[in-house]
């Protein structure tokens, strides 16, 4: 049996640095009375989006293995796990943000097709990285095309709207 | 549901940061209360009316929807 040593000090290494960074954080935080009821409800509320991201990225996986492509275990694994605490990462300092603006944020159609395009390219980037296969990158093309085609589309809405 | 923070606050000029250690919460909790982006519990809503010395009623107002 062969051990990967990169493959053991990306995965206990990687566990380490983010359970510092969180306790670091966390300690951080309660100096500055920042682990109170608006940090749990979003910090929970971030838990709860990045489980439809990871079911979007089951989804997708899925896809990929109907479609005749060959994902180990690993790399799968690794993709699930990526996607969800990444995605609870980002959603969860993306609704910090928002809490603490002063102007709210509001789920328009160019915010909508704006997220799809960042989402479907960070999603087939990582999928592409991983396999070492930049055709990946292809099937990123029909969610950006429906990104694109959403945001423009109520562009040119609120455009005709103001004239 | 709305409520008078900012008003109360500028009447009795304290500042958010100074009202968040009254209350021991994060100075965004309060901009996101004031702001009406987040319901607190009614244990903070208590501190909050409390810190300004008036009943929960007078600092939060409670709007019911579709109720005829």
């Amino acid at each position: 049996m062969e051990i990967s040593i990169g493959g053991v000090l990306g995965l206990y290494g990687g566990m380490t640095c983010g359970i510092l960074g969180w306790w670091l954080g966390r300690r951080k935080a309660r100096k500055n009375r920042g682990l109170d009821e608006l940090h749990d409800h979003i910090w929970q509320k971030a838990r709860s989006f990045s489980w439809y991201v990871t079911l979007g990225v089951i989804y997708v996986l899925f896809s990929l293995i109907m479609f005749g492509i060959e994902l180990s275990t690993a790399m799968v694994l690794g993709i699930l796990l990526l996607a969800h605490l990444g995605s609870w990462g980002i959603i969860g300092v993306f609704l910090t943000i928002s809490m603490s603006s002063s102007v709210p944020f509001q789920l328009t159609p160019v915010n909508v097709g704006i997220g799809i395009n960042v989402a479907s390219l960070i999603t087939f980037t990582i999928i592409s990285i991983m396999t070492n296969n930049w055709l990946f990158l292809l099937f990123s093309i029909l969610p950006n095309m429906m990104g694109i085609f959403t945001a423009l589309t109520a562009l040119r809405l609120n455009r005709n709207d103001s004239e | 549901m709305k409520n008078r923070i900012r008003e109360l606050r500028k009447s009795k000029k304290i500042t958010q940061e100074e009202l968040s250690k009254v209350v021991g919460v994060s100075r965004q909790s309060i901009i996101a209360i004031e702001s009406g982006k987040f319901n607190p519990s009614l244990e903070l809503a208590y501190n909050i009316s409390k810190a300004f010395n008036c009943t929960i009623e007078e600092v939060f107002i409670f709007e019911e929807e579709g109720m005829d």
